[in-house]
């Protein structure tokens, strides 16, 4: 056993780093499920992280993760037995319960949720999840490329109705999407239920310490919202000691006309370096946000298409990110450098904190980023079911170019 | 007379610090701010040949929840009770001294309106007799989905007054916001302030009664607009962190611009923020006091420390890649007296350092930058400056484009009539901003539609 526990004092941590591995969380906010998980584990105690083939290769595992809308999550907070009715519900159709559980995906308030399912059943949590990031759909999943199947799916939602689907995983992602919506936003799933054994080659592994490593170097260097304290005689200042000395307009690029002004290293240059070696991220570019505004895709995902366009004002290169609640694709002067199932995500140079479209004005200082997927979704399988053209891009992934 | 003018004054917690405004001049004065007869002297004495419009407080520091807040209890609707008491804390250390009672019962909404439960009305009764008994004078009462219809908070409320006419309530859809977490937090803060609130707004209005029916009464909200004594009084949250917003709107005034880029320069570094159209750009995920987050707007300001040199490249940079000029400020008034010792050296010795950041930061500025070295305290020249405003935040569900229109109109419609209430100028009232984001992971035609209006009073200053 790793003998890792995940606390109330980790909540920081894993609240930052579910940001980082999901645009749609820093827009509209998941600070709330941080709030509750705080709560749940210091009523239960900490919850035990394990990896996959610590254990047990008959244990029972099923992955934990939530559906729907993070605004009416936020809304409709859990009343804490919904893993309970998931797992009894499970237990009754496969004739024994579920012994550990894992995230569907850790990304977003899917980092959260299965931690709380853990403490609330007082289950081992797998060091694993089947996206390495979010993608819209449930069965867009490493464990449906290694032939899981998603159901029996237990689905649940805070009013407790509880209904158990038996179907194909397109079928059954249909379908709860729309009790979804009628059942006030979102829903708690249980899913993939399988043993340890089949993890080992269907999860991505290390996923929830990677978003832990990642939350802790974005606390460091951006401490959970900036806020100014209001003295009695002194106008509203920043401590010297809240954040580090920052030139957020620096991202270790070729100097400008303007570089006698810049720092040798900078807060954003460390904190860039730092994440690279934590997520092997990469940077696409940077620069002046000078467009963002409703774009032309596909409705066949939740949510509608938003474009936002980046110019980075040191190579003179215009950057134009296109968003389906995620960021799916990055096009360097309409040359795609980076595309989904790859991460690509927005840090905001002035907050050293993550962003995203729908956060952001024109004229502020982003650096764009680019986090390789996991080796599976490069393949032709995994380009497939989450590469641009699931999402009705007509392009081939750049990994694709030479094959 | 020598023509028409606003006063805007910020109280401190130790001082009062007060600005004149004019299409001529600005003139400051000072005075102990527990010292109400020195307080309406030298209110006098600044407005003395000058008909006073307006007089706006920023009483941001004298509604310190920590400090003035009173405990209340607390009533969460919610459709499904949490098991176990999970997730039914909080874990700031602020808040916890706040609740002294807590209880919840079943009903509520979803964002859209519909209901998810009814309520439990017998137990609302249960809960509120419970209440009293434990000595609860101030109820903060939130339901799920208020936002998207606050029918049952207002049933509860109902039912609680015609038994119980004495408690006061809070609910969670007047102080606004989404989330059931930052909004249930930023009602309890609330309530926990209603006794505050009354009495600082009765103090002010009061200092302000002997300049007569013409000149009006008005508060600093966080979001840098104005809002009425009535609204204070009921909305005390609405004037939390409004310094930050008024210095921000103070830069820009004296700086002559409505759109800027202000480095509010302070002896450790500065502080960032947009003015846009005379108001600072607010979001609603900053953390409030005590590190809470409260669904409310206040001004987003980002702070840039370390050495003067340093702080000041790194402003520069931020100025030479912004569209709107750049705004150093010195952030707070140079000291009265020639030779300070004690609690004004050091005050002096602050400003000093304040003073060299700032124009060690504006010798690299772009041309078109402006250094602002202001007459007056900055947040009380913020204050007087302010215009009405209003922002509201809601989720709405369209079908079509044409649907969306409609639907949007009319919460754009409602945020003007806040701003022509707030007393701006008839036809001056327009919208700032509006944005209907779609919400993510749900079906298209899910929106949350976030609007910012603003307008003008009659005199231009």
């Amino acid at each position: 056993m790793t003998g890792r526990f995940l606390s109330a004092a980790d909540v920081p941590a894993l609240l930052a780093g579910a940001e980082f591995f999901s645009t749609s969380a820093v827009e509209e906010g998941i600070e709330f499920a941080g709030v509750w998980l705080q709560d749940v584990l210091t009523h239960t105690g900490p919850v035990q992280l394990v990896a996959a083939d610590e254990l047990d290769p008959d244990t029972l595992c099923v992955a934990i993760g939530a559906m729907g809308s993070t605004v009416t999550m936020s809304e409709l907070p859990p009343s804490g037995d919904e893993p309970e009715m998931i797992t009894r519900s499970l237990a009754d159709r496969l004739g024994s319960p579920p012994a550990a559980v894992m995230p569907l995906n850790a990304a977003n308030v899917n980092a959260l949720y299965p931690v709380a399912a853990a403490a609330v059943l007082g289950l081992p949590l797998i060091d694993c999840d089947g996206m390495g990031r979010v993608f819209p759909l449930i069965h867009q999943t490493t464990y449906e490329l290694a032939g899981m199947s998603l159901t029996p799916l237990a689905i649940v939602s805070t009013g407790h109705d509880l209904t158990l689907l038996e179907t194909s995983s397109t079928r059954a992602e249909r379908i709860a999407r729309s009790m979804a919506r009628a059942a006030g936003g979102w829903l708690l799933c249980g899913m993939y239920p399988g043993p340890a054994r089949r993890l080992r080659e269907a999860a991505i592994h290390g996923s929830v310490s990677r978003v832990l490593d990642v939350g802790q170097v974005l606390c460091t260097y951006a401490p959970n919202g900036v806020h100014a304290r209001e003295l009695g005689d002194v106008a509203p200042w920043p401590t010297p000691s809240a954040t580090p000395t920052r030139d957020p307009a620096s991202d270790g690029r070729p100097p400008g006309p303007h570089a006698a002004h810049r720092l040798t290293t900078t807060p954003i240059e460390r904190l860039l370096r730092a994440l690279s070696e934590v997520t092997g991220a990469e940077l696409v570019g940077g620069g002046r946000v000078m467009e963002v505004g409703p774009s032309v895709g596909q409705a066949v995902y939740p949510g509608n298409p938003i474009g936002t366009v980046v110019h980075d004002q040191d190579s003179g290169h215009l950057i134009r990110l296109e968003a389906y609640t995620e960021l799916l694709l990055a096009l360097t002067d309409g040359a795609l450098t980076a595309a989904v199932p790859d991460l690509i995500c927005m840090l905001d140079r002035g907050a050293l904190r993550m962003t995203g479209p729908e956060r952001l004005t024109v004229g502020d200082q982003v650096s764009v980023l680019r986090v390789p997927a996991a080796p599976v979704w490069h393949t032709a399988p995994g380009l497939a079911l989450a590469g641009p053209r699931a999402f009705g891009y007509p392009l081939r992934h750049p990994c694709e170019e030479g094959r | 007379m020598n023509g028409r003018g606003r006063i805007g004054v910020r109280l401190t917690g130790s001082h009062a610090r007060a600005a004149l405004i004019t299409d001529a001049k600005i003139r400051q004065a000072e005075c102990r701010a527990d010292d109400n007869r020195e307080l309406s002297r030298i209110l006098r004495d600044l407005a003395r040949g000058t008909s006073v419009q307006s007089i706006t407080w920023d009483v941001s520091a004298e509604l310190d929840p920590a400090r003035f807040g009173t405990p209340v209890g607390t009533l969460r609707i919610t459709p499904r009770l949490p098991a176990h008491d999970l997730g039914s804390g909080h874990p700031s250390p602020l808040l916890r001294p706040l609740v002294r009672w807590q209880a919840a019962v079943t009903g509520g909404h979803d964002l859209f309106g519909v209901q998810l439960s009814p309520m439990d009305t017998e137990e609302v009764l249960r809960s509120a007799a419970s209440a009293c008994e434990e000595g609860m004078s101030t109820l903060a009462v939130t339901a799920t989905g208020a936002p998207g219809s606050p029918d049952h908070e207002l049933a509860a409320a109902e039912l609680i007054r015609t038994v119980h006419p004495q408690v006061r309530i809070s609910l969670s859809h007047q102080v606004g916001g989404l989330g059931m977490v930052d909004r249930g937090a930023a009602t309890v803060i609330n309530a926990a302030l209603l006794s505050t609130a009354e009495r600082i707004v009765e103090r002010c209005a009061a200092l302000v009664s002997q300049f007569g029916p013409h000149t009006s009464v008005w508060f600093m909200a966080g979001d840098g607009g104005r809002i009425s004594a009535e609204r204070l009084r009921m909305l005390p949250v609405l004037g939390l962190s409004a310094t930050s917003a008024a210095a921000l709107i103070g830069a820009a005034a004296l700086a002559g611009v409505d759109d800027a880029l202000v480095g509010l320069a302070g002896p450790d570094g500065f502080a960032v923020g947009h003015v846009r159209d005379g108001l600072p750009r607010v979001t609603t995920d900053l953390p409030g006091p005590g590190g809470v987050r409260m669904a409310v707007p206040q001004a987003s300001l980002t702070p840039i420390t370390g050495s003067p040199t340093d702080s000041a490249s790194a402003f520069a940079l931020l100025a030479e890649h912004d569209q709107y000029p750049g705004v150093i400020a010195v952030a707070s008034a140079a000291p009265d007296g020639s030779s300070p010792h004690g609690d004004d050296r050091d005050r002096h010795d602050r400003y000093k350092a304040a003073l060299e950041r700032a124009r060690a930061a504006a010798g690299q500025l772009p041309s078109l930058s402006v250094l602002v070295e202001p007459p007056a305290d900055l947040a009380a020249v913020g204050a007087a400056s302010t215009e009405p405003s209003a922002w509201l935040d809601t989720v709405l569900y369209a079908e079509t484009p044409e649907e969306l229109a409609r639907k949007r109109a009319v919460v754009e419609q409602r945020a003007l009539t806040l701003v022509a209430e707030s007393g701006a100028r008839l036809g001056s009232e327009h919208v700032i901003d509006s944005r209907a984001l779609s919400l993510s992971f749900l079906p298209s035609g899910a929106y949350r539609l976030t609007v910012r209006a603003g307008g003008r009073v009659e005199v231009n200053t």
